[in-house]
């Protein structure tokens, strides 16, 4: 399988937003933002930092990046990261294991490099999406020393 | 990662490649073996794929360094094979895996005491820094896998089974990453001619004919001076009296090709292979090839393997004022090639050989003495 799943590594609180609309921008107060630089994708929203997002948009064309911006007012730091936008597309097969992640993805051959993005999200019962991603895409995170992830394959 | 640590791991990154530089140069040809068996087992399973009706005529062969291997501790390069598409085959399909842990050895190293090291940082690195660090190095070990398989390659592909595998007329054996940094060790074009190459040789591009396929093409007579034909691959190739003045010929496979009377003065030759080349009266002088890297200060690429002229015919070859070092000469015929004298103590000739050259200046054959 050509396919990983894509997960947060470390733990970190980040505030939310009560009522954040998706697809809207989202501003919120953090104390000490240098805890982010640490992360390059937060699992809880499906955000990506900016140096992730400059890649990510490579494989999702024409897509609306909304921004999601962590302040310090005290400290005056600002870290920005970016919702990963709503992705449609869903494989013809998925199988999950009994822990609840998927451990499978079956892609229709005529959707490979076409409709099937490289990028795409599985729902979740339990919480926020999965975020799978293919060989192409992991091989391109892994190589550039993104921190705060891993990348199990399914 | 705090400053500390990252110089350390940095100087430490530096040192182990330059430890890889040695074993690559002093071991190479331990090496070969490795890469030429597995190469052919790909070759038959391929072969039975496609007689099986599992697989068609292939376009692309990869041996692909995955960063997802090296998380689980795989040391292993995936083979992959592609129709036309390359990497938008949908039915690309892997034939194999390569085992390269051996030639790994300085990157466990380098992973090992940066491990070592991050203890003593009493928690300032994480061995998530640690592991992102060492994901950066690997492309540069990798390069040595890269050149050894580039320099083992070619005797399989004058052979069984690679012969027999049924590939696309344009096909490529590539090595690197995937859908990122690939070298094409090996590129076949069976649609080339010489006078449409000649006329994309008066281009003069930069690095574009790289590993084409140029191989029994005529070029004889032909102006091909200050032209980058850097690991082109001219093997039988007719190039009598050919003009490479001046020309980037970097690891150019010219094996067995016919260099009569070829002009190849100020050219920089580095780890270029004329093995059984005819290069009788062929003119040198003044040109370049070095062995290794320049220095040992920042590691930048693989060194250099030694320009090979094995089973050569050099008879009356011009060398004076070549600035060519570590050269190997065995079993080159030297009938009346010229040396300066001062040069001698640079290449490593039989005594045979020794006997048969000529020095500029003196007027006989040294064995006529």
């Amino acid at each position: 399988m050509d396919y990983f799943l894509l997960r947060q590594s470390g733990t970190i609180q980040i505030p939310r937003e009560k009522n954040h609309q998706a697809g809207e921008p989202s501003v919120r107060i953090m104390e000490n933002t240098a805890s982010l630089d640490k992360f390059d994708y937060l699992s809880a929203e499906a955000l990506v930092s900016d140096r992730m997002k400059l890649l990510l948009e490579q494989y999702l064309l024409e897509q609306d990046w909304q921004p999601c911006a962590f302040v310090d007012p005290q400290k005056k730091t600002e870290k920005t990261f970016w919702f990963l936008p709503p992705l449609s597309y869903q494989p013809e097969q998925v199988t999950f294991s009994s822990s609840g992640l998927p451990c499978a993805v079956f892609i229709k051959e005529e959707d490979f490099a076409k409709k099937s993005p490289g990028i795409f999200c599985l729902k979740n019962p339990k919480g926020s999406p999965f975020v799978i991603v293919h060989l192409s895409v992991a091989e391109s995170i892994l190589r550039r020393g993104y921190c705060g992830l891993e990348l199990q394959r399914i | 990662m705090v400053e500390q640590f990252e110089k350390y791991a940095i100087r430490l990154r530096e040192q182990k490649l330059f430890e890889m530089e040695k074993i690559y140069q002093e071991q190479f040809p331990d090496f070969i073996p490795l890469f030429q068996r597995h190469f052919n087992e790909i070759c038959e399973n391929i072969i039975k794929l496609q007689q099986a009706n599992e697989l068609n005529e292939i376009s692309y062969l990869e041996y692909t360094l995955l960063y997802s291997n090296l998380l689980i501790k795989k040391e292993t390069a995936e083979v992959r094979v592609y129709n036309e598409k390359w990497y938008f085959d949908s039915r690309q399909r892997s034939v194999g895996h390569f085992d390269f842990s051996a030639l790994f050895t300085k990157y466990h190293e380098l992973s090992e005491e940066l491990m070592a090291y991050r203890k003593q940082s009493a928690g300032k690195v994480s061995a998530q820094e640690v592991k992102t660090f060492l994901l950066s190095c690997a492309g540069s070990f990798y390069s040595y896998i890269i050149s050894t398989f580039r320099f083992s390659i070619l005797p399989c592909l004058e052979t069984e089974p690679f012969l027999a595998v049924c590939r696309a007329k344009r096909f490529e054996i590539n090595v690197g990453e995937y859908m990122s940094f690939t070298e094409a060790v090996y590129k076949e074009n069976r649609q080339r001619n010489a006078e449409e190459s000649l006329l994309w040789f008066s281009q003069r591009q930069e690095y574009d004919y790289a590993f084409e396929d140029f191989t029994k093409l005529d070029f004889s007579g032909a102006d091909l001076s200050e032209i980058d034909l850097r690991y082109s691959d001219l093997r039988y190739a007719k190039l009598i009296g050919t003009d490479f003045q001046d020309s980037m010929l970097f690891g150019t496979r010219f094996c067995h090709a016919n260099l009569k009377d070829a002009d190849l003065r100020y050219c920089m030759i580095h780890e270029a292979d004329f093995t059984g080349a005819n290069l009788t009266n062929a003119k040198f002088t003044a040109a370049e090839a070095f062995a290794g890297v320049p220095d040992h200060i920042k590691w930048k690429i693989t060194g250099y393997q030694p320009v090979r002229f094995c089973n050569a015919n050099l008879t009356g070859a011009d060398f004076r004022r070549t600035q060519i070092r570590d050269a190997d000469f065995t079993g080159a015929v030297m009938d009346g090639a010229v040396f300066s004298e001062h040069q001698l103590i640079y290449f490593k000739l039989s005594e045979k050989q020794r006997q048969s050259i000529r020095i500029a200046g003196q007027k006989t054959y040294r064995n006529e003495e």
